[in-house]
C-alpha cells in the first residue's frame, strides 16, 4: 500500500465515519443508516486479497467501535467476517457489475447486521433489540442501493492515489 | 508448511484477527475501557463534527423558517377562512335574534286585536320609489282580500291594493293614493291621512279651529271603514296654518318605519284593536278602549 493509498484510506474512512456519526443520523432520523464502513470492506474483499486489506477490514470495524457503542470488538469482528466472506465469494463469483455490487453489498451488510444482532442478544438479551430487525433491513438496501456509486468513487480515487504502473 | 501458510495467509490472518476480535469482545462485555484509539478517532472528527453539525442547523434553521413561513401562511389563509365563517354565522345569528324579537313583537301586538289576522312577510317592494307599494307573503289562498287593512307592531302600514292566489300588493300610507280617516289622539281633531309624492304623509282637511300641534299621535278614526278605531299611524312633526281658509295640514311622520319594515299583520274586515295593556307600551298607548 502506498502513502497516497494510505492517505486515501484515511481519508474516506473518516469521511464515512463523520458521515455515518452526523450527516445520515440527521437525515433519516434513526430509522436506518447508511453503512459507508462495509461498503469499503466490500470493496476490499472484492478487490484487495491481502493479508494488508484484512488488517484494513479488521482496523475499519474497530475505529467504528471506538466511537460505536459500548462493546470493543463488536464492528471489528463483524468487519472481518465480511471482508472474509465477501473475499471467498469473488474467488468464484463475477462480481464487477452494479447489480452484483448491490446484491454483494446487500449480504454483507445483512451478514454484518445478523453477526451484531446475534452478539448483542448474547450480550443484552433478545428482549432489548426491539425494532432491531426494521432498521437493519432498512439500512441493509440503503447501505446496497448506494453501493455502486461508492465502488465508483473509490475506483476513481484509488486510480489517481495509484503510482504510475501499478 | 510454508507453503500452506502463504497460500491460506488471507484466510489464516482473519482467523487471527477475528480471535482478537472475540478477544476484545469479551473483555469490553465484562468492563468498558476507554481506548486511546478512540480517544484519538472522536478528537479528529470533533471539530469536522462539529461543523457539519453547525451547518446542519443552519440549514435547518432556514428550512425550519421557511417551513414555518408557509405553516404562518396557511394558518393565516385558514383563520381568515375561519374568521369569515364566524362572521357568517354571528350575522346569522343576529339575524335570527332580531327575526325572533320582530316576531315576538308581532305575536304580542297580535294579541290585542279581536279578530282574525293574517301575519306576512314582506316579499317585495316598488320597482319606482314614487309608488309606495310592498308586496307580501300572504294572497287570496290564506284569506287576504283587497281593502284588507294592513298594519305592523309600530302602527298603521297601509291596505292591500290588489291580491293573487299566494301574494298581495300593500298600499302604503305613504303613497300618494293613499287617505286614512285619522284623528289627533290629544284633541280629537278629525282629518284625513294622505300620502305625498316623496313618501312622506300629512294630515288633511282638519278644521282651522282645531288644536294640532307639533309632537300630536295621530290615530286611525275608524269611520272610512277600513282600519279599526284607534290606530296609531304617526306622530305631527310640523303644523301648517295659513292667514287664510278654513283648514289647517299637518305633516305627519309615521309611526311604522315603513322603509323597513319585514313582517305586517294584514286584519280581516271586523276586527277590533282592543288596545295595548303591557306596561312595556303604556307610553305608547295610541288611545283608549273607550275611542
Amino acid at each position: 500500500m502506498s502513502v497516497r493509498q494510505a492517505s486515501l484510506f484515511v481519508v474516506y474512512v473518516l469521511g464515512a465515519l463523520l458521515v455515518q456519526t452526523t450527516i445520515v443520523p440527521l437525515l433519516t432520523r434513526g430509522a436506518f443508516t447508511v453503512d459507508l464502513l462495509t461498503i469499503y470492506v466490500v470493496y476490499l474483499g472484492m478487490r484487495r486479497h491481502t493479508v494488508g486489506a484484512v488488517v484494513v477490514a479488521f482496523f475499519v470495524g474497530y475505529l467504528q467501535d471506538t466511537i460505536s457503542g459500548t462493546l470493543y470488538g463488536l464492528n471489528a469482528f463483524a468487519t472481518t467476517l465480511v471482508y472474509v466472506t465477501v473475499y471467498r465469494i469473488s474467488r468464484h463469483v463475477w462480481v464487477d457489475n452494479a447489480v452484483s455490487q448491490i446484491f454483494v453489498v446487500g449480504l454483507a451488510d445483512t451478514l454484518k447486521h445478523a453477526v451484531t444482532g446475534l452478539v448483542l442478544a448474547m450480550a443484552w438479551g433478545v428482549e432489548r433489540l426491539g425494532g432491531w430487525a426494521a432498521v437493519a433491513s432498512w439500512s441493509v438496501v440503503a447501505t446496497g442501493l448506494l453501493s455502486p456509486l461508492i465502488f465508483a468513487m473509490l475506483q476513481r480515487a484509488e486510480e489517481v492515489a495509484s503510482p504510475e504502473g501499478d | 508448511m510454508w507453503e500452506y501458510l502463504q497460500r491460506n495467509r488471507v484466510g489464516l490472518a482473519a482467523a487471527v484477527l477475528l480471535t482478537v476480535s472475540l478477544l476484545l469482545l469479551t473483555s469490553s462485555v465484562r468492563k468498558y475501557r476507554n481506548d486511546p484509539v478512540g480517544y484519538l478517532v472522536l478528537e479528529a472528527l470533533r471539530p469536522l463534527q462539529g461543523a457539519v453539525a453547525a451547518g446542519w442547523a443552519s440549514v435547518r434553521t432556514v428550512w425550519q423558517s421557511y417551513i414555518d413561513l408557509v405553516g404562518v401562511r396557511e394558518e393565516n389563509l385558514r383563520l381568515r377562512q375561519r374568521l369569515a365563517e364566524l362572521e357568517h354565522q354571528t350575522l346569522r345569528i343576529a339575524e335570527i335574534l332580531e327575526t325572533d324579537r320582530r316576531l315576538a313583537e308581532l305575536l304580542k301586538f297580535r294579541t290585542q286585536f279581536l279578530g282574525e289576522l293574517q301575519a306576512a312577510m314582506i316579499i317585495g317592494r316598488d320597482a319606482f320609489p314614487a309608488f309606495g307599494t310592498v308586496i307580501i307573503s300572504k294572497g287570496e289562498a290564506d284569506g287576504v282580500r283587497k281593502g284588507m287593512p294592513v298594519v305592523s307592531a309600530q302602527g298603521v302600514v297601509g291596505r292591500i291594493l290588489a291580491t293573487s292566489r299566494h301574494s298581495a300588493r300593500v298600499l302604503l300610507i305613504t303613497d300618494h293614493n293613499s287617505g286614512v280617516d285619522a284623528l289627533v289622539q290629544r284633541t280629537r281633531a278629525r282629518g284625513i291621512v294622505v300620502g305625498t309624492v316623496d313618501g312622506r304623509c300629512t294630515m288633511k282637511y282638519v278644521r282651522r279651529e282645531d288644536a294640532v300641534a307639533v309632537g300630536d299621535r295621530v290615530i286611525t278614526s275608524g269611520l272610512d271603514g277600513i282600519f279599526p278605531k284607534g290606530l296609531l299611524i304617526g306622530e305631527v312633526t310640523q303644523v301648517t296654518r295659513g292667514t287664510r281658509g278654513l283648514l289647517q295640514i299637518a305633516e305627519v311622520r309615521p309611526a311604522a318605519a315603513l322603509d323597513q319594515l319585514e313582517e305586517v299583520l294584514v286584519l280581516s274586515p271586523g276586527t277590533q284593536w282592543r288596545g295595548d295593556t303591557s306596561e312595556s307600551r303604556e307610553d305608547e298607548k295610541p288611545a283608549s278602549p273607550g275611542l
